[in-house]
């Protein structure tokens, strides 16, 4: 299985980004314990939802797909939630930005499911929910989810016309990786970006 | 899986006028849901023998078989027959060879799908193309064409009604040889209820084969599809693996060969349900290298010979035909050699 192999795999940076966070947030002064669970819940959401939209294909070609799109949930969830946390340490105001930006994403979200529900088959009250939840998700990084799905689509449709066994999955699959690397990518990049100053400390040696 | 329908809020699983093994899955809120998909629709037809004359065909010569799905009548299935099998339906309808045929998207149309009930739930109307001249309901075609014929219903096709008859829709297993022991395997709910439709079918020289029509489900809704990423077809493919050897497991069963076919809905043979599927019947036809809707390859055949093979091997010459006969689907067709037992 995939999983505890990944999870072998991912244990050690994971466990480095647990120990080094308390390190960022020394000499910040805007956030608080609040925020910086906030931040955390929201990066972890926003970012596990990117990571399973992103491995809704790949996942497809696995013997066990929930185990595959397990994974990528976590992958995502993980860095959104380090990177959340570390925003919410250090600006309360970019937190705020945030998570309005994720209510939003959420309420279109949750409009458009509402709108098809007349339309799909075998709709249920859930699936507006869900397509709300991954509006939410993207509001969260709308940058990076935009950017990341313009460049996926664009990537895809050059691959379908370019390769002749290529065919409109190819081009979808792109499309969604590009949103959810995108996505976690705009997670990570404001990370960076806010504050400005962070020095990361490690405060021991970690045994990967 | 199990083979226990104790308690199931519907009659087919009961029914005693077309004796079916069932084999459902375990998970309550599945049966729950299946159960209101299920009170929707008519009763299983199953006519085990056909009348229709076969000329020239030896006991042990080879059998068509044909894999398709009909999209509700649209695909023209008498012209398939005609064309494709040289099959002639009519008043004195006449065959060359014998011919085992696991449809799709088969129909029926008639009083005895029920009007809408309480908590009876049918999908949304499906509207197929237009067809090439009437559109033929399947007990019809198995009827005019002198065919043997089991149809299980899956779905109730919404709110569709002509002249008081309404619709259901599901997998047919269509034959010019004798059918029995009819069994259905009822799979996950992923977005709607899919019931593959099976059953044993029995040779001129008195070997013989299970068959197997099944057709998966395409995607399911958002809230599933994050709960449980794109595992839909994967888990209807290992429900279905699971169900056979239930089967074959059960006091007394028949340990043949067994042939499955239908509409995985799969985008790509890479895909982990095709490859599941290829694992649980080994010897299987290797796949033709062609799309069969439109640039995916959504429809297979699946072999596996059992522990008693009885002669039966992996079938030949394997591959879709050109024309799809007016619906979205082109069928596969391939050729199962009756080799000495």
């Amino acid at each position: 299985m995939a999983f505890p192999r990944l999870i072998r795999f991912v244990r050690g940076p994971l466990v480095a980004a647990c120990l080094t966070l308390p390190s960022w947030l020394q000499g910040q002064s805007d956030g608080n314990e609040w925020t910086i669970v906030a931040g955390a819940a929201l990066g972890a959401y926003s970012g596990g939802i990117l990571g399973t939209v992103g491995g809704v294909m790949p996942c497809g070609y696995a013997l066990n797909p929930s185990t595959c799109s397990l994974t990528w949930t976590l992958v995502g969830a993980g860095i959104g939630g380090v990177s959340g946390g570390h925003i919410g340490s250090v600006s309360r105001e970019r937190m705020g930005d945030l998570a309005t930006s994720a209510a939003i994403g959420f309420g279109v979200g949750t409009a458009v499911g509402v709108v098809l529900a007349p339309f799909v088959h075998h709709y249920t009250w859930q699936d507006a929910l869900a397509i709300g939840m991954i509006g939410g998700a993207i509001g969260a990084s709308p940058k990076g989810a935009a950017i990341g799905l313009a460049a996926g689509l664009a990537g895809g449709v050059l691959l379908w016309r370019a390769i002749p066994t290529a065919t409109s999955e190819d081009a979808l699959q792109t499309a969604l990786l590009g949103l959810a690397v995108g996505g976690i990518s705009g997670w990570m990049a404001e990370a960076l970006q806010v504050g400005g100053n962070g020095a990361v400390v490690f405060p021991m040696s970690v045994a990967f | 899986m199990t083979t226990d329908v104790g308690g199931r809020g519907c009659d087919a699983y009961t029914s005693e006028n077309v004796a079916v093994f069932w084999v459902v899955p375990r998970d309550d809120n599945d049966r729950r849901q299946l159960d209101s998909w299920c009170r929707a629709v008519g009763p299983i037809v199953f006519v085990p023998n056909a009348s229709i004359e076969v000329a020239d065909a030896g006991p042990a010569d080879p059998v068509v078989l044909a894999v398709w799905n009909v999209s509700l009548g649209a695909g023209n299935l008498r012209a398939f027959l005609e064309r494709e099998i040289d099959l002639r339906c009519g008043p004195q309808p006449h065959v060359e060879t014998h011919a085992l045929l696991l449809l799709q998207e088969a129909f029926r149309q008639d009083e005895s799908v029920p009007p809408d009930r309480p908590g009876a739930k049918s999908q949304f109307t499906l509207r197929e193309r237009e067809p090439i001249g009437e559109r033929v309901d399947i007990e019809r075609v198995a009827s005019e064409c002198g065919l043997s014929l089991l149809y299980i219903p899956s779905a109730r096709n919404g709110d569709r009604e002509t002249g008081g008859k309404r619709e259901d829709l599901g997998n047919a297993i269509l034959s010019t040889l004798p059918l029995r022991d009819p069994f259905a395997m009822e799979l996950p709910r992923e977005a709607s209820r899919r019931v593959a439709t099976g059953v044993v079918v029995d040779f001129p020289d008195g070997r013989s084969l299970r068959a197997l029509s099944l057709h998966f489900d395409t995607f399911p809704g958002p809230w599933k599809l994050l709960r449980t990423g794109n595992s839909s077809r994967v888990r209807q493919a290992l429900a279905l693996a699971e169900a056979l050897t239930l089967m074959e497991a059960q006091p007394g069963a028949e340990q043949i060969a067994t042939l499955a076919g239908g509409d995985m809905n799969t985008w790509s043979t890479y895909e982990g349900a095709f490859r599941q599927l290829m694992a649980a019947f080994p010897d299987s036809p290797e796949w033709h290298g062609e799309p069969t809707r439109g640039s995916f390859p959504t429809d297979h055949l699946f072999f596996r010979k059992g522990s008693t093979p009885n002669g039966f091997s992996t079938p030949i010459s394997y591959h879709p035909v050109t024309v799809d006969y007016n619906s979205d689907h082109r069928p596969v067709i391939a050729w199962m050699l009756l080799g000495s037992r």
